[in-house]
């Protein structure tokens, strides 16, 4: 999967936004079947500046709408406070749990200008490890 | 004397359309295995590889969650309640399987 820079851009501004500087935010990169395009799709959370959980609601919510639009969620993206890495939460807790799933962790609440290389990402794999990934591997125009 | 005999089927399993994400499988289950084994199947026939126990099985508002994980599956016709301490699956009913918690942080 290549994250277009206006996608990944928008996900930054998005989390930005939400968090204040003062909290983590989560967005999901999702794919619709019928044209391949990637949204951004800003679920609603509570957070802190320590961490974000997703709403049960909008989670019983989107899997519903899953069911009848055919949207893959690629990646998910989550700010942290200060460095970018995967959290044991972070392993635990995902979106997702098929591999290839990728999640993407963006230092300093998304703050200031970010850059690929300031992101942390990683891959899941076949045997359920999260496998670190060269974050400029997967943006593209 | 004539014995008289019941010609209703008697069904050992009930056929579910389960949904994760966007892909559909039909997925069958032994009536009488629990919740969780119920769960484990829909884990693996979707290919999820990380931390099973936090994805379940929910009904078509995607709310309901098949709970507790410790019941018994029973087959229900229409909206008669399953027997008591048990879990009613309709035959053909549409499941969810999904995270039941996503959560993240430093």
């Amino acid at each position: 999967m290549l994250i277009p820079d206006r996608t990944f851009r928008l996900a930054i501004e998005t989390m930005c936004e939400c968090g204040q500087g003062r909290n983590e935010c989560v967005v999901f990169l999702v794919e619709s079947g019928d044209t391949g395009v990637l949204d951004v799709v800003h679920p609603v959370h509570r957070a802190a500046s320590g961490g974000y959980e997703v709403d049960k609601g909008w989670l019983a919510r989107f899997a519903v709408r899953q069911t009848a639009e055919p949207l893959a969620i690629r990646a998910q993206m989550h700010t942290h406070p200060g460095e970018a890495f995967h959290s044991g939460i972070d392993d635990e807790w995902p979106m997702v749990g098929t591999a290839d799933f990728i999640s993407i962790v963006v230092p300093r609440f998304g703050q200031g200008i970010i850059e690929p290389d300031d992101i942390y990402a990683c891959r899941l794999t076949n045997e359920g490890d999260w496998e670190p990934l060269e974050p400029t591997s997967l943006f593209g125009t | 004397m004539q014995t008289e005999v019941s010609s209703a089927p008697v069904h050992t399993t009930v056929k579910s359309r389960v949904f994760y994400g966007s892909a559909e499988q039909t997925l069958t289950f032994k009536l009488g295995t629990t919740v969780e084994e119920c769960d484990q199947l829909a884990v693996s026939a979707f290919q999820i590889v990380t931390n099973p126990h936090t994805f379940g099985l929910f009904r078509e508002d995607g709310v309901t969650e098949l709970l507790p994980i410790t019941a018994q599956i029973a087959r229900v016709e229409g909206h008669q309640p399953p027997p008591a301490g048990m879990v009613g699956i309709r035959e053909d009913e549409k499941l969810i399987l999904r995270a039941s918690t996503v959560r993240g942080g430093d």
